[in-house]
């Protein structure tokens, strides 16, 4: 498993915490976290914290997209937090911004 | 090959074994005989091994009850040879009265599976060749496996080779082979991500595309198919990059499902306006150098990638830049170029070593060794794609034919449409648009697709030059009321914001548009005409002025004349109508 995904809820807000590398083996484990969540009535907000991860790649930004439409769709506002100064890099260039608010 | 698999993978589990017996004694095989069709299997023996041999290749046995102790050849070297033979794999047991350790070890060195005592106990016989059968059963189902891998892996391997020649096609590089443009792309793996594109458009103007697939493999390397062939096909129709690349978001996002996307960058150098405008969605900054390298100008990616937002959120925005003759060459890069030294502290000073290149004989070799130098002779994590693009490079090689020539009086009557002459198809198609459509159809295409498919013969990139020179003189100065000379006071990057938002702002303002085939025995004509609702001009001032080099305006009117047959504006200059030779 390359990721580590820790999941917490608190009134009604879901963050979901990853660390290590995040790129395209971590679609499955990503997407088993967050598909409860967008069932679960009580969540009306995402939040994805990206502090510890150490590695990113494009594979991770488009899983991040899928999860924005999928999100939305259910009616759900999410964001992204904690963005080292690296990630935050390659969030800037692929636009990221456009999508999430990023905190 | 298929019917094996068949037959194997059907054998039902409690069918009777073919067992071969060999002992020189008659009487033993006799007695193992009635116990084999006790248990419901069939048997046969061999008195030798000599005899042994022959039957395993002919009746082809399930297992093998072989005695130690016989004449000429004994059970060891009888094993010995079973083993080098295609049928004997099977299992052999051993029938034995010698009971210390270094008969058992040699028995199994000379390729036995077991051992049995003499005299032959019924059950442990049974449970022995149950054993034994259990183990075949294993063992024919994981052969079965492995020729369904190995046909599993042929038909990727297969697939895949269909699949690489198909890329290579589609992104066909060798298609690039503009002498403006030097390129360089690296794959990581047999299909890559990263793509680069590269074509003119019927006036001229450069595009180039270089993209990058999220992710890599072959499932990153399909989402170039519906990428390219609009890039090509808008191109040389002469539509603008904006329009290319919403066109390619929106098939990206039909045909490739997130989370996959296609980062692309895409640019179009016009070196008669001496313009660059860039798109850029999600790829590194494409560079603008100057003679010795120096960045004197950087598009950053302002977009989300192809394929993330639906058409209506699209945002076709280019950013353009004048460079008036003081940029030498453009250049752009894929993050695999970027990220080279991603799992590093320091970054890849990408500005130093475009610096350190400029001072050498063949700068773009120069980066690529440097690229390859970073790499330490590790393979690539990534796709590496970079190109560099000539600013510099000489007009005098346009593809633009024809010279300004006069109308003869011959030429004039037959330019008479109120004779036109019998037996001679001609059409006449004319066109009003107003603002919703001045403010969102790209016009110059959409009369270009008009007149191809009805069929008009001349070389498309003089009829696309004079439709587009008219058109825009008709929106910016008629319509628009831009006054040229702003170019030259403002610059042109002034110009063109003061455009886009005059354009957005627009309410009022029409262009009429009229075009017509004309044919006579002289030959045949096209005749453009072009109205629009401004103001109209001093014809007859700029027609002095044009004399007048190095302007800015004016230059586009002096264009169409050097390429039709005549060019004349009317009444208040707001009419204009060209003639254009349609015999080549």
């Amino acid at each position: 498993m390359s990721n580590l995904i820790n999941v917490k809820s608190v009134n009604g807000i879901a963050t979901i915490s990853l660390s290590g590398k995040f790129d395209f083996n971590s679609q499955k484990e990503f997407r088993v976290a967050y598909t409860p969540l967008l069932q679960d009535v009580t969540i009306r907000t995402l939040q994805i914290d990206l502090a510890n991860i150490s590695y990113m790649d494009s594979s991770a930004l488009g899983i991040l997209m899928l999860l924005k439409e999928r999100a939305v769709e259910a009616g759900k506002a999410i964001s992204l937090c904690n963005p080292n100064q690296k990630i935050q890099q390659i969030l800037d260039i692929a636009n990221m911004g456009k999508l999430f608010k990023i905190e | 090959m298929n019917d094996q698999i068949v037959d194997t993978a059907t054998m039902p589990t409690n069918i009777p074994l073919r067992i071969l017996i060999v002992d020189d004694e008659r009487i033993n095989c006799t007695l193992l005989q009635a116990m084999l069709r006790k248990m419901g299997h069939e048997s046969i023996s061999a008195s030798s091994g000599k005899e042994a041999l022959v039957l395993l290749s002919e009746w082809r046995p399930d297992m093998v009850l072989l005695d130690v102790m016989m004449p000429d050849m004994n059970g060891y070297d009888t094993a010995r040879a079973m083993r080098l033979v295609a049928e004997g794999q099977v299992p052999i047991v051993f029938l034995t009265g010698l009971n210390r350790p270094e008969d058992i070890i040699e028995g199994l060195h000379a390729g036995g599976d077991d051992y049995l005592h003499k005299p032959i106990h019924y059950e442990l016989l049974q449970a022995k060749i149950n054993t034994l059968h259990e183990r075949l059963k294993l063992l024919s189902k994981l052969s079965l496996q492995n020729i369904q891998l190995e046909q599993y892996k042929d038909r990727i391997e297969e697939d895949r080779n269909i699949a690489v020649r198909f890329m290579k096609n589609l992104s066909a590089l060798d298609r690039i082979t503009d002498s403006a443009i030097k390129f360089h792309l690296s794959q990581a793996e047999d299909f890559g991500g990263d793509l680069i594109a590269a074509a003119r458009s019927p006036n001229n103007c450069l595009h180039v595309l270089l993209s990058d697939s999220a992710g890599h493999g072959l499932a990153s390397a399909f989402t170039i198919m519906p990428i390219v062939e609009p890039f090509y096909r808008m191109t040389a129709k002469g539509f603008e990059i904006s329009a290319i690349a919403a066109e390619m978001n929106k098939r990206v996002r039909k045909f490739v499902k997130l989370p996959r996307y296609v980062a692309a960058n895409i640019i179009s150098l016009d070196l008669r306006e001496q313009t660059l405008r860039v798109w850029n969605g999600g790829c590194p900054d494409t560079l603008v150098l100057d003679r010795v390298g120096n960045i004197t100008h950087r598009f950053k990616s302002k977009h989300l990638p192809l394929g993330v937002i639906n058409e209506n959120d699209f945002d076709s925005t280019t950013e353009n830049y004048i460079f008036r003759g003081n940029a030498c060459s453009v250049f752009m890069c894929s993050d695999g170029v970027t990220e080279l030294r991603a799992d590093q502290d320091q970054d890849l000073d990408l500005g130093g070593m475009l610096l350190r290149a400029h001072q050498e004989k063949d700068c773009f070799n120069y980066i690529i060794k440097t690229l390859g130098e970073e790499l330490r002779g590790q393979p690539a994590r990534d796709d590496i794609a970079l190109l560099m693009v000539d600013c510099a490079e000489d007009l005098n090689h346009q593809p633009l034919v024809g010279s300004p020539f006069s109308l003869s009086e011959d030429t004039l009557n037959a330019i008479d449409v109120s004779e036109p002459t019998i037996d001679r198809v001609t059409w006449k198609m004319s066109l009003v648009l107003t603002a919703p459509q001045l403010k969102t159809l790209d016009v110059v295409p959409f009369l270009m697709g008009i007149t191809s498919s009805l069929e008009v013969k001349q070389d498309d990139s003089t009829i696309f030059l004079v439709l587009s020179e008219l058109f825009n003189n008709a929106l910016d100065h008629g319509v628009l009321k831009l006054d040229s000379t702003l170019k030259d006071h403002g610059g042109m990057q002034d110009y063109y914001e003061e455009r886009d938002s005059r354009l957005q702002k627009l309410d009022n303002g029409q262009i009429e548009i009229e075009l017509e085939r004309l044919e006579s025995h002289y030959g045949s004509w096209l005749k453009i005409k072009f109205r629009d609702s401004g103001e109209g001009f001093d014809f007859k001032a700029m027609n002095k002025s044009i004399k007048n080099e190095g302007q800015r305006y004016g230059r586009g009117i002096k264009l169409i004349s050097s390429v039709c047959e005549q060019v004349e504006f009317q009444g208040n200059g707001s009419e204009v109508i060209a003639y254009l030779d349609l015999n080549g």
